[in-house]
């Protein structure tokens, strides 16, 4: 019991993991792009999910959602940029741009709460089986949403380092004074890398909305592990990203289960605080 | 010699006259006491998780004022209704309560359900000289952390555990689970259901609390013994949800008793939502109260802007809880009326007013008769068990507050309490 009960925690840290990781590299892409430390990240987690809350409640599949919800988040994006960020990025302290995007995240909860209500919504599980191991079962739409993550990571990684808009945006986060002299349009790498990074907790809401409920607030119970992975990772580093993520859930997943979730939640804190007293500059560099 | 006597007598009229000055004074403050607005503070919490029930109690404790105001005020006066948003946070409420009372001057203050926030406030409620009304439903708000100056107008967590155990041992079984969030109010829900439902056999196989905020309850779920045959989950709105949805994921086929089901849908309880019950405050569905009370709950729906099946104009606030705003404001009317209340002076003869108070079934108390216990100041009022079945949430049982008193007795008497 206790041992199917643990690997059961740990393939859920792992399926955690990887969702976390994704929407940390949102987080990631924009502070280590534009210095911007976007607290609105997790409002815009939670609009991907109401999204596909409509998109699956309207068009009668949630499927879609994995294309709309990133879709409606770039617009939204572009809209936030545009009318807030834009003449604010470069040269301005940053206590300016965490006002910013703290001001953002309260009109865009308030937006959601208006339109979408304060009672949770559910949608159905698109892939309603299970597979077995030991005396326990485990929903297969979880494995899928752990492949989905590391597919966009994938995709993420590949478009960074091969394309000429991955190139651009690898430049102007190294020197952007040098990168605009080269030719580089800095201006439209980062609003670019802000509507990238904002698509990525949209997907993550769209994603995750089949494995929980849907309200306007939900965003608050994954920010703030979200920012842990990042500053635990090194900030800016991908790869530091998916590491610290895996860490945090496991070690949360498994100690659930051998202690009280509460202390559970202490000690994967604990273990990120060691882990920042060993290496203060994060897990990794780059 | 005569000077002095003229002197003498200058002083006594100049004291006299001194004194006349004052008397008007104190007449006319006491004129324009009784001429000046009551105003009733409340701190509902219209944002975070418990928005719910926020939203819903100020829309009904609005629309009492206002119809109160309509029909002549209380004791002559009119009343100022001000909310402020608790945002879903103790602290928050907290400041606000402070914000209510020392800016606003409000006379009297409703309190959202959150239960930190029930709870924080009864030595504010204290220092601030101000009688308060609490929807928190720990049980320890009319119990050792309460005082004199909370009042509650809604049952709580143990005695929706007592109505429960009715239907405990026969529809959910021998044996439980606990899990709830980890505080005040999660813990009432697990630890007064486990000390009820084990006076009729239930026993409790273990019990694990969560933060709050929890993201996922799969690794908690997979705690659950094979053995247990049901969960008590001392959860609220969003985490019900959760839970009920990731329990069947998990392929628990279990009944889910839980704290509340304020404003959930029976589609969004997912594939499991015929395993979900509660025990709860107030029926959903109009057919759902006994009939002596159906009339006054229909007329009092009409006026709020509830439909028979329990849902408001914008379809999103269900009706089971929220009455608590609109009976908050009438409580605070029948203590100021019976009491002669003018200022807050009179606040210890309001609070004797309502200790031990009955009212009757009726558009002002649309939930039923019921009782405003001396001792606790815990309101005593009949309790619905509800469930998910055949496609909506149901009214299965309901626990008059007659057969609920002698089954739940005070642990305080605030009755002995001095003021300061």
């Amino acid at each position: 019991m206790m041992a199917s009960t643990i690997a059961l925690s740990l393939i859920n840290g792992v399926v955690w993991g990887c969702i976390l990781s994704m929407v940390s590299l949102g987080l990631t892409l924009i502070y280590g792009q534009l210095n911007i430390i976007n607290i609105a990240h997790g409002a815009m987690y939670a609009i991907g999910a109401v999204v596909a809350f409509y998109v699956a409640t309207f068009l009668g599949s949630w499927g879609y959602s994995l294309l709309i919800s990133p879709l409606v988040m770039a617009v939204i994006s572009v809209v936030i940029y545009v009318s807030s960020l834009r003449f604010r990025v470069v040269g301005y302290p940053l206590s300016v741009t965490l006002i910013i995007s703290y001001g953002v995240m309260f009109i865009l909860e308030q937006l959601t709460l208006l339109i979408f209500g304060g009672a949770p919504r559910y949608i159905p599980n698109p892939l309603p089986y299970q597979i077995g191991f030991f005396d326990k079962t485990y929903p297969v739409y979880r494995i899928f949403a752990a492949l989905f993550s590391l597919a966009t990571i994938g995709a993420l990684l590949g478009f960074l380092g091969k394309t000429k808009m991955g190139l651009w945006i690898r430049a102007t986060s190294q020197d952007n004074d040098t990168a605009s002299a080269m030719g580089v349009p800095v201006p439209t790498v980062y609003m670019f890398t802000f509507v990238l990074g904002s698509v990525l907790a949209a997907l993550g809401g769209a994603l995750v909305s089949p494995m929980t409920s849907i309200t306007h607030h939900m965003g608050a119970e994954i920010i703030i592990d979200a920012f842990i992975v990042v500053i635990v990772a090194g900030f800016g580093s991908i790869p530091g990203t998916i590491v610290a993520a895996l860490i945090l859930s496991l070690t949360c997943g498994f100690f659930s289960v051998v202690t009280s979730p509460v202390l559970a939640k202490g000690i994967s804190l604990g273990v990120m605080i060691a882990i920042l007293y060993w290496r203060p500059e994060g897990i990794m560099r780059y | 010699m005569k000077g002095g006597n003229m002197m003498g007598k200058r002083k006594i009229i100049f004291v006299m006259v001194l004194t006349l000055i004052w008397m008007h004074l104190g007449a006319f403050s006491s004129e324009a006491a009784e001429k000046k607005p009551i105003r009733i503070g409340a701190v509902y919490d219209l944002t975070g998780g418990l928005s719910v029930y926020g939203n819903g109690s100020n829309m009904t404790a609005k629309a009492a004022v206002e119809r109160i105001n309509k029909t002549g005020g209380i004791a002559g006066r009119p009343v100022e209704y001000i909310v402020e948003d608790g945002a879903t946070d103790a602290a928050t409420g907290l400041r606000k309560f402070r914000k209510l009372v020392q800016k606003d001057e409000c006379d009297f203050i409703l309190l959202s359900c959150n239960s930190g926030l029930g709870i924080g406030a009864a030595p504010l409620a204290k220092e601030l000289d101000t009688i308060a009304f609490s929807e928190g439903t720990a049980r320890e708000i009319t119990g050792k952390k309460g005082n004199r100056y909370i009042f509650r107008q809604i049952d709580n967590a143990e005695m929706a555990a007592i109505a429960m155990a009715q239907f405990a041992a026969k529809e959910l079984g021998k044996s439980a689970y606990g899990m709830g969030a980890d505080y005040e109010w999660g813990h009432s829900v697990v630890d007064t259901t486990e000390k009820v439902f084990g006076k009729v056999g239930v026993k409790m196989l273990g019990k694990d609390f969560s933060p709050i905020g929890t993201l996922d309850f799969v690794p908690y779920l997979g705690k659950v013994p094979k053995g247990a045959h049901f969960i008590v989950a001392g959860y609220f709105t969003a985490d019900v949800v959760k839970l009920a949805n990731q329990a069947w994921e998990l392929g628990l086929r279990v009944p889910i008793f839980v704290g509340t089901l304020q404003s959930i849908r029976y589609e969004d309880l997912g594939p499991g939502a015929e395993l979900v019950w509660c025990g709860t405050y107030g029926s959903r569905s109009l057919d759902g109260y006994p009939s002596d009370v159906r009339s006054f709950q229909k007329a009092y729906r009409q006026i709020v802007g509830l439909d028979d099946e329990g849902w408001d104009r914008t379809g999103k606030l269900s009706a089971e809880y929220i009455w608590a705003g609109w009976e908050g404001v009438y409580w605070v009317k029948k203590g100021v009326e019976e009491s002669g209340w003018t200022t807050k002076k009179d606040n210890l003869k309001f609070m004797k007013a309502l200790e031990g108070a009955r009212v009757k079934a009726s558009p002002e108390f649309p939930t039923g008769s019921k009782m405003m216990r001396a001792e606790d100041h815990q309101v005593i009022a009949d309790i619905y068990v509800i469930k998910g079945e055949k496609g909506k949430v149901v009214t299965k049982g309901c626990m008059r507050g007659e057969e609920l008193l002698p089954q739940y007795p005070p642990n305080v008497d605030f009755t002995k309490e001095a003021l300061q």
